[in-house]
């Protein structure tokens, strides 16, 4: 049941991500109470079937200077200092999305293209270095995610921006 | 690549990323989902990419 949420939850619905992967984490020996909880993953998925990632129109983005339009990458980043009482290993988060102006020229975030949760690899010694290496790790990826849209849209009528990608850490 | 990734702060209620990080209530799950534009959709809400 969990490999099943987790097909869905990597692939189109990050908003039960969290608890699929909370879940996975008691594949080896699952006691009733975790059966309970992933059934109650179910009905959640149930009542939210009709949930989507929207990827707009490519006519709704920012048009550049040559008339095509212009699609930049936001992100987001988070992390839980400490989350892991045992190992004090904190948890980094990450959100890209496409990026549109809304009605407020505001950059917003459109459909969402790649989204992660990740025990970090060092033990932070504070909110401020858990958040600096969720910060920095979503800052390679952007990149990286930037270089591959670039190469997937040549010889299109989209241009990827060239400018920076907003990434944007919690407080 | 100097300069290429602008950074700006937002308060945790605004974040997305706590939807990878944490149990929310449903409040605050909904905010957070619209902010990234994952909503209900239905069969018949879908527009043609391009007119006939």
């Amino acid at each position: 049941m969990v490999g099943s949420l987790m097909y869905a939850a990597l692939g189109s619905r990050p908003d039960f991500a969290f608890s699929v992967t909370a879940l996975s984490q008691y594949n080896v020996q699952p006691l009733e109470m975790h059966v309970t909880a992933a059934k109650r993953v179910v009905r959640y998925l149930k009542t939210t079937a009709e949930f989507r990632i929207h990827y707009r129109r490519l006519t709704s983005y920012p048009q550049s200077p040559h008339n095509s339009p212009s699609i930049n990458i936001i992100g987001y980043t988070d992390s839980d200092w400490a989350g892991n009482l045992t190992t004090r290993k904190s948890v980094r988060g990450c959100v890209f999305g496409l990026g549109h102006t809304n009605a407020n020229e505001e950059l917003v975030m459109s459909g969402m293209i790649h989204w992660q949760a990740k025990s970090q690899s060092v033990v932070a010694h504070s909110t401020l270095e858990a958040e600096y290496i969720a910060c920095s790790h979503a800052t390679q990826k952007s990149l990286w995610l930037r270089r591959m849209m670039k190469e997937a849209a040549e010889g299109m009528a989209v241009k990827i921006v060239d400018g920076p990608v907003p990434t944007v850490p919690s407080n | 690549m100097k300069g290429a990734v602008k950074f700006q702060y937002v308060t945790s209620e605004s974040n997305p990323a706590d939807l990878q990080m944490k149990p929310l209530a449903v409040p605050r799950q909904e905010r957070l989902l619209q902010l990234t534009d994952l909503t209900a959709f239905g069969p018949d809400d879908g527009q043609p990419e391009y007119d006939e």
